[in-house]
Order: C-alpha cells, then sequence, then structure tokens
C-alpha cells in the first residue's frame, strides 16, 4: 500500500494467441496497457472481445505469446510456475461471474483455502475466516455448503475468499453477472468498498451503469484496445 | 512469515497440510463411499491373498522345520541301504547278501571322528506281538541307553536303559507311551512282560515320543517302538534275516539297521559330515550306506521354504498390482471429474506441488483403508483355513507389516501419475471445464 500512485501493472506490446484449428486467433493483439496502484478500470467489449483473456494475463492465469508484462516492475514471463502461483496467492484475488466455490467445503473452508496455501496455521486460518465471513455478511452461514447459499451469499463468500491473503489486486470478471439486479448491486457496493478502501480493482463488464463508478474504462475489440479513457477523477 | 520462525513455521506448515488434506481426502472420499469402496476392493483382496498366502507357506515351512529340527541339527544319521546295483557274480553265489554298517563301523567311527559326543548304534527288526485278542505290529530297537539322549521324548515312567542292561543282557524294554494302550490297555505297564519271538521283554519304562505320526518327514523314531538293550537283540535275534514270502525270500546280514551320531556343536556338522562319507566309503566298496544330516536337510527345507514363498509372493504382488492400477484408474477418473476444482484451487494459488499432494494423500488414505481392510481380511483367512482344513498356518509380524508397506506403496505409487497429471492441467482451461 505504500506505492498508492506508483504504477502496479504494465503491459507492453502484450500478444496472446492460440490455434482454433488450423487459424490462429489473437485473443490479444498489441495490447499497452498500465495501471496505478489504487485505481479502478473497467473492461468492456462484446462477447470474445479478448476481455476475460486480458483479465486473465493480468491475473497470471494465462501467460503473453509476446510482449512484456511487468508486475510491480517485475517481468512475470522469467518466473517459474510456483512463482507465479504465489503471486496469484498473495498479490491478486479473484472474482468470477460463476463464483468457482469449491462444493463440498463449506463456507468457512472456501474462504481458508487460500490462507491453508499460504501456510496459515490451522486456528488463526479459522479466526481469519470467521472475520472475512462477518464482513461479508456471512456469520450465519458458516457450515453451509456452496449449494445450500443464494447466489449473492455464494459470490459474498468467493469475495471473502479473493480477499483472505490481504491481496492488492482484486480482479473481477463479470462478478453480477449470474446475479439479479439488486443483488449484484450489492456484490457491486462491496466492491466498490473494497476500491474506496486502497484495492486496484479491475473488473470486466457489460454494463455501461456499473462502469460508470470506476475510474478508467477500456474498450476492446477483438483483442486490440479500441479506445481507453479516464471516465472520472477519484475524489 | 518470518525468516526467524521459518524453521518451527515449516514443520507447522507440513503437519498442518497433512492434517487437513488426509480430512479432506477421507472427505472426499466418503462423498462417493460406494466407489470408494468397490476401488479398494482389488487392495482389499490382494493384501488379504498376500498375508493368507504367507501365513499358509509359512506355516507349511514351520510343520517341516519342527519336524527336522526334531531330529536334532547337530546330530548324522547313517543308514544301512540295501545297494541298488546288480551284486557281483561272486557275491550272488553267497547265500547271503551282506550289506550295511558293522559293529565294526561303529568303533571306527567312535575312534576317528574327533567333534564327536555319543554313537548310538541301533538294530532295527520289524515284529507282531500275537498273544493279544489282536495282534499288534511293533518295531523293535535294539540301541543303548544314549538313544534316549539323542532323539528327543519324554519320559512317563519307569526308566530308560541303562548300560547295566547292556552289560548285563538283561532282558528288559522300554516301550512307546502309544504301545501301552495297544498292549496293556486294562493292565499296569511296568513290571509287565511283552513277549517277542518267544522271549519275553520286562517293561522297564514308559516313553512319549514327540511329533505328531503323520509327520511328513521321516523321523528316527516311530509311536510303536519297542526299546531294548542291543546286547540283548544281538544274541537273540542275530545278525542275519531269514523271510520267506510268496516268491521272493529275504536272506541278508546286517549288523546295524543305523547309527545315530551325535555332534558335539552345529558348526561341525558339516565337516563331520564329509568326514563320515570319507570314512563310510573307504571301507564300504558297495554304495550301501546312506548319511542323512538333518541339518543340511534343515537347510534344503529353508531354501524350498524361500522358493515357494517367491511363488506365493509374485502371485500376490499380481493381485497387488490388479488392485493399484485399479486405484490409478479411479483417480485418474476423479481427476477429470474434479477438474473444475483443481482449476479453481489453482486459480487462488495453489502450487503444484500441493495438488499433487492433495490428489497424493487421497490415494494413501484409499490404499490404506484397503490395506487395513485386507489386514483384518487375512487375519481371518488362515484362521478359517486352520479351522477347516486343520492345515497349520502361521501369520507372522513380518507378513502384516510387509502388506501394510505395500499397500501405502501401491498408493504412492500408482497415485502420483493422476496427481501429477491434475497439477498439469492448465488452470484456465480447467476453470472453464464443465
Amino acid at each position: 500500500m505504500t506505492q498508492q500512485c506508483g504504477e502496479i501493472i504494465r503491459l507492453c506490446r502484450a500478444e496472446r494467441s492460440y490455434f482454433s484449428g488450423d487459424a490462429r486467433v489473437k485473443a490479444l493483439d498489441d495490447v499497452d496497457l498500465t495501471i496505478t496502484a489504487g485505481s479502478t478500470l473497467a473492461i468492456m467489449g462484446a462477447s470474445g472481445s479478448g476481455k476475460s483473456t486480458l483479465l486473465n494475463v493480468i491475473g497470471c492465469l494465462d501467460r503473453l505469446t509476446s510482449g512484456r508484462y511487468l508486475l510491480n516492475g517485475v517481468d512475470v514471463s522469467t518466473l517459474d510456475d510456483n512463482d507465479i502461483s504465489t503471486l496469484r496467492l498473495n498479490s491478486f484475488g479473484f472474482i468470477f461471474q460463476s463464483f468457482h466455490l469449491i462444493p463440498q467445503l463449506n463456507v468457512l473452508e472456501n474462504i481458508e483455502l487460500p490462507l491453508y496455501y499460504a501456510g496459515v496455521p490451522g486456528g488463526a486460518a479459522r479466526e481469519r475466516a470467521k472475520d472475512l465471513a462477518a464482513t461479508m455478511g456471512l456469520e450465519q452461514r458458516w457450515f453451509h455448503r456452496p449449494s445450500q447459499l443464494s447466489g449473492g451469499q455464494q459470490q459474498r463468500v468467493a469475495i471473502a475468499r479473493a480477499l483472505a491473503n490481504d491481496p492488492d489486486i482484486l480482479l473481477a470478471d463479470e462478478p453480477t453477472g449470474n446475479l439479479d439486479s439488486a443483488t449484484g448491486w450489492q456484490i457491486l457496493a462491496v466492491l466498490y468498498d473494497l476500491a474506496a478502501g486502497g484495492k486496484t480493482l479491475i473488473m470486466v463488464t457489460h454494463d455501461q451503469q456499473i462502469a460508470a463508478q470506476m475510474e478508467h474504462h477500456l474498450y476492446m475489440r477483438d483483442g486490440a484496445v479500441l479506445r481507453a479513457q479516464v471516465a472520472q477523477e477519484r475524489q | 512469515m518470518n525468516t526467524k520462525n521459518l524453521d518451527s513455521g515449516l514443520s507447522r506448515f507440513m503437519q498442518l497440510i497433512f492434517v487437513r488434506d488426509v480430512v479432506l481426502g477421507i472427505n472426499n472420499l466418503l462423498l462417493h463411499g460406494m466407489r470408494s469402496f468397490l476401488t479398494i476392493l482389488g487392495l482389499v483382496f490382494g493384501v488379504a491373498s498376500v498375508i493368507a498366502m504367507l501365513a499358509v507357506g509359512n506355516g507349511a515351512g514351520q510343520e517341516a522345520l519342527e519336524q527336522i529340527r526334531k531330529l536334532g541339527s547337530d546330530v548324522v544319521i547313517l543308514n544301512s541301504s540295501k545297494p541298488l546295483v546288480a551284486e557281483k557274480q561272486s557275491q550272488r553265489k553267497r547265500f547271503f547278501s551282506v550289506y550295511g554298517l558293522t559293529y565294526l563301523d561303529a568303533q571306527r567311527i567312535h575312534e576317528t571322528i574327533p567333534a564327536l559326543k555319543v554313537v548310538v548304534p541301533v538294530k532295527l527288526r520289524s515284529e507282531q506281538v500275537y498273544d493279544r485278542p489282536t495282534s499288534v505290529g511293533v518295531r523293535v530297537v535294539g540301541t543303548t541307553g544314549n538313544w534316549f539322549n539323542v532323539v528327543r521324548s519324554t519320559l512317563v515312567s519307569g526308566r530308560t536303559l541303562t548300560p547295566f542292561d547292556e552289560y548285563d543282557r538283561r532282558a528288559v524294554a522300554v516301550i512307546t507311551e502309544n504301545l501301552t494302550r495297544k498292549l496293556f490297555p486294562l493292565q499296569s505297564v511296568l513290571g509287565n512282560f511283552v513277549r517277542l519271538k518267544g522271549s519275553c521283554y520286562k517293561v522297564v519304562g514308559v516313553v512319549r515320543i514327540s511329533g505328531d505320526a503323520e509327520s511328513k518327514v521321516e523321523s528316527v523314531d516311530s509311536a510303536k517302538d519297542v526299546y531294548i538293550p542291543l546286547s540283548v537283540m544281538r544274541e537273540r535275534y542275530g545278525d542275519i534275516v531269514l523271510q520267506r514270502g510268496t516268491g521272493s525270500s529275504v536272506r541278508e546280514k546286517v549288523e546295524l539297521s543305523q547309527l545315530l551320531i551325535k555332534m558335539n556343536s552345529e558348526s561341525v556338522v558339516a565337516a563331520s559330515g564329509a568326514a563320515l562319507h570319507s570314512l563310510i566309503s573307504r571301507f564300504h566298496h558297495k554304495d550301501d550306506v546312506s548319511i542323512r544330516i538333518p541339518l543340511q536337510l534343515l537347510h534344503q527345507a529353508q531354501k524350498t521354504q524361500r522358493r515357494f514363498n517367491i511363488v506365493l509372493g509374485s502371485i500376490a504382488a499380481i493381485s497387488l498390482l490388479v488392485g493399484g492400477i485399479g486405484i490409478m484408474n479411479i483417480m485418474l477418473a476423479s481427476v477429470t471429474e474434479r477438474t473444475r476444482e483443481i482449476g479453481i484451487r489453482r486459480a487462488i494459488g495453489a502450487r503444484r506441488w500441493q495438488i499433487v499432494t492433495q490428489f497424493l494423500i487421497e490415494t494413501v488414505v484409499l490404499s490404506c483403508c484397503g490395506g487395513l481392510l485386507g489386514l483384518l481380511l487375512g487375519l481371518a483367512l488362515p484362521w478359517l483355513i486352520t479351522h477347516f482344513t486343520g492345515l497349520t498356518t502361521l501369520v507372522t509380524t513380518y507378513s502384516l507389516v510387509l502388506s501394510l508397506v505395500i499397500s501405502v506403496s501401491v498408493g504412492v505409487i500408482f497415485g502420483l501419475y493422476p496427481a501429477i497429471r491434475a497439477s498439469r492441467l492448465d488452470p484456465i482451461t480447467a476453470l472453464r471445464y464443465e
């Protein structure tokens, strides 16, 4: 949190291509992007425009075919799988459209998972999971399985899990896509709060209204950045 | 985590991962209880068959070893045996075929072999006792008191033979407990007389021979033995056997049927065996003496048992292999089924080795359950075998430990591939997997 205004993510001539049959498809084509710590970014575009790929690349789930990706000044392509896993564990919090909770684990266990991979001892992990569940308003749901929860509750669990290791960057891939609008706005409120608290928030969305709350907008088409703009200055 | 408490932290960390993974693994397996059970069935039978087969093998071996050990591992037995090769023309002309051990042999052995404790000369003759309601077949053993030192038997009542019986040529007999029941069912044994070939022998002692009658290995003593002093036997029976049967007749002269030689210690048995062999072959030009060394039989039996164990072990190993492949198959299916879960775990920061550990522990938990169930079954099987067939079985701790070690290794070996495969999944593809 020390480099509040420093650049945290930088993509230079980023390209990601894959083969679909014989055709070479460029999911990302020559993307340049700089994100400063603590800012919020909405990535928008039609489906298939490469916004999810961009988010995955930023979140170190995917690797660039060419170009450079600097995270806090470190070239991610030089890191091995172990280091990248550690990055995902400590620096990023993922929030997915379809929640991606592990069905056989209960709420607390799902939230504990990143703590457990980070090696936090059982008791401390449980305390932290309980705290997180409380901040997300899930006190009554500790031992429920994901299937016993509503969509909004599931997404809250997912956010709690994303926050477990206190990452600097939150990556949300259409977090409200599977929720009704009222619940969706509640979830978004939670995310905006977190951003206001100093987290870098990067969100993929279709919805102009949602994007309107974000500082920066990035419109994409066919893997390339169509337009980038600063929508509003943060107060 | 600070570098300061990294060391203690690391061990705690490993412990933590282990406990949680085990609990998680058990939960996952319980989620598919029936499937897990069917999966381990192969291993259960594999482990059970390892234990049961080793138990049967050990039991059989143990029985053989027991019998050989009964003869004494420090004993060498010389037997007179009728030479198989056709006798030369000159010898055939003689009225008797002369072969076997002589009194002189006993003397020579006694004087030449250094590490020897006692030499027991034995004369054997089969006989019937007729003065009973039913005739009783006995084996007359002419020997000295040393017999009872060499052949392990327990004295039930009375006394064994003494040197005075030998010197004074007393017509006394020691009989086996088994024979007393046939010969003197209602009378007191000691002081009673047993009539053999027209002579009466006063029974002075009763011995119980060890081992059962159906022993597979030929033992020196038998349940129908009547022991009398050698000098008496020599006097009353002579050395010549004449038997006329239909179509054949036996005319032979055998001085001693057997010599039991007890050595000072086990270590000299092999060397003494060789010395005895050269001594005998010097004075016996025919192949009419066989040397039996129980110690060598013991080694032989141990070798046979090892071979037996290897064969049984291989069969069991194959069944374990099949069980292991079954587990691997299910784990591969499970990895495919849980692709999304693996993707989620990887996305939130699980390292590859953590995924490997998770799946490996699950397989090991599975195979341990299989191992334990197999162990129980493996303990029950030999018991049932003994109960229904009467075969001796012996479950050794070694076989139990072995089977548990094997089942854990099966889990590790056959779990490794599915676990590694799980960890190699691409997180994005895994996440999108439906």
